[in-house]
């Protein structure tokens, strides 16, 4: 049974100090680590406990906990001992464990875990490999990107791209003011949407599925495969569409007149029509395109 | 009463604020309504926890279905007749659901998560009514549904405002930088929209665009509050 765990109290013979435990899970499901400033670097195993390393001034001290079914990883101030610490992780996981990470300047790299990851950070790139589940990715200066994921993805940067690639299931992204690149997904409902960024897209559109694409101020590209069952609708407020894909209308009509803007719009199916394919831009170009001719 | 309950209504009723009539009111659509006796549970939930200075800056989670669900089935777009299961509870903005509903959602969770902040920090409870300023022009025309998210939308907005005021030292030089270039931004594309659907009110297009903005300006003020919270 864990008890809580406190690492690096005060000590005044080291400025750095390690810290190099394992902490068994004992049916812990989930691992919480909240880490204000540092980086966290996450791999698997396939031991049933959790190996904590971690270097951190001895302002700070590492708190383990057991919370129900989470393992908790906290840090710690030592009284009088200044604002400033950094704290760098390294933890090696089960696979299966369902993790959650958040601290305000994080640079947070996890490779092999086919849990549920969540993380969250103002400041600081974020890469995942893998992931099962439920993936929550949110940075707000910061570069994410996602390779291997499976489950339902829901991904916010902010000044920062987001690329997801590899990755399969239902996927909502967002950027502002960054690009967002869908490569190689393969998913029944995709919602991605930018201001001020570029919107990539090259995936499987399956039947039946829902795809809706949208930015302000911002192109999107859309690559789609030859064979599909799809209707496709995309429309431009005050920009312009380009098509070079068979079948479709090589020149897109006018719509809906609004005074003062340009509204243009086209509308094409393939095969059944069953998916649907929605494109829309404020002050962007849209490109419709046939995959394989390169992002 | 035949319609579902505000979340306005709902909290005022928790906290015994309605005139009598509109008492009487809710309480009988409560006895009829499971969703809304849901909302007001996951209310109740969340405002015994602002009363505790809860450490968290978001409500709880399992509000967001509730909401979703019960703004889908207003809509007729809802998926089953029993309330959300995981698998019921889809990102569909863009496609189903009327614009302004989503927009309200967005903000009734904004707000109470960003009243949540504000007690936090000022230990107090909030302003009522708008304070800072708001770059949605209210006397354009907006469709008809627009009005009390509009309502809403200043709300939240002045009040996850005013915590990133009080809270402004809590963030470093570079991150206050980042917010407000990409707070304009979306202000832009706000303004823009606006100003088009000024000119086109029934435009769905226009609808869609200016709604998703509302709600990234909402999303991004409110992770900003978090952030001012975590540092405080």
């Amino acid at each position: 049974m864990l008890t809580t765990i406190v690492i690096g109290a005060l000590s005044a013979a080291a400025l750095i100090q390690q810290t190099d435990t394992i902490v068994a899970l004992d049916g812990a499901s989930r691992l919480s680590l909240e880490n204000f400033r540092g980086e966290v670097v996450v791999r698997t195993w396939d031991r049933d406990a959790v190996q904590v390393r971690a270097q951190h001034p001895d302002s700070r001290y590492i708190e383990i906990d057991r919370r129900g079914s989470t393992v908790s990883i906290e840090v710690g101030r030592n009284r009088g001992m200044g604002i400033a610490g950094s704290v760098d992780f390294d933890l090696t996981v089960p696979r299966g464990l369902d993790l959650s990470i958040e601290g305000m300047a994080l640079e947070v790299d996890i490779e092999g875990t086919e849990g549920e990851v969540e993380v969250n950070t103002v400041h600081g790139n974020i890469t995942l490999t893998g992931g099962r589940g439920s993936v929550s990715l949110e940075s707000v200066n910061g570069e994410i990107v996602v390779d291997g994921a499976e489950g339902d993805l829901d991904v916010s940067g902010v000044a920062g791209g987001v690329t997801i690639r590899n990755s399969s299931g239902d996927i909502y992204v967002e950027g502002v003011g960054g690009s967002v690149t869908l490569q190689d997904v393969t998913s029944r409902d995709i919602e991605a949407g930018t201001v001020g960024g570029a919107l990539r897209f090259e995936g499987s559109i399956m039947d039946g599925g829902i795809y809706s694409f949208g930015t302000h101020g911002g192109q999107i590209w859309l690559y789609l495969p030859e064979a599909m069952n799809a209707r496709v609708e995309a429309v431009t407020l005050a920009g312009s569409i380009e098509v070079d894909y068979p079948g479709a209308p090589s020149e897109p009509t006018r719509g809906h007149e609004i005074p003062g803007l340009r509204e243009m719009e086209v509308t094409f199916e393939t095969g059944t029509g069953s998916a649907r394919v929605e494109v829309e831009t404020f002050g962007g170009t849209i490109h419709i395109l046939r995959a394989g001719g390169g992002m | 009463m035949k319609r579902h309950a505000s979340f306005e209504e709902l909290q005022d009723f928790q906290e015994g604020l309605l005139p009598p009539e509109e008492n009487e009111a809710v309480r009988g659509h409560l006895e009829h309504c499971s969703a809304c006796r849901r909302d007001l549970e996951a209310l109740s939930d969340l405002l015994r926890r602002m009363g505790d200075l809860p450490r968290e800056a978001e409500p709880s989670r399992d509000l967001w279905p509730q909401i979703e669900w019960r703004i889908g089935r207003e809509a007729g777009a809802v998926r089953g007749a029993e309330g959300p299961g995981p698998s019921d509870v889809k990102r569909r903005r863009q496609i189903t659901l009327p614009a302004w509903q989503l927009l309200a959602a967005s903000i009734a969770l904004a707000l109470l998560s960003g009243g949540v902040v504000w007690v936090a920090l000022s230990g107090g409870l909030r302003d009522s009514g708008p304070v800072a300023s708001v770059p949605v022009d209210v006397s354009l025309a907006q469709p008809a549904g627009w009005e009390t998210a509009l309502d809403e939308y200043h709300d939240a907005v002045s009040d996850l405002e005013e915590v990133l005021e009080v809270g402004r030292d809590a963030l470093d030089p570079e991150t206050i930088r980042i917010l407000e270039e990409n707070l304009q931004a979306i202000d832009n594309a706000i303004n823009e929209a606006q100003a088009a659907l000024a000119q086109d009110p029934g435009s769905k297009v226009l609808g869609r665009f200016l709604a998703e903005n509302l709600r990234r300006k909402i999303d991004l003020l409110h992770r900003a509050a978090a952030a001012v919270y975590a540092n405080t």
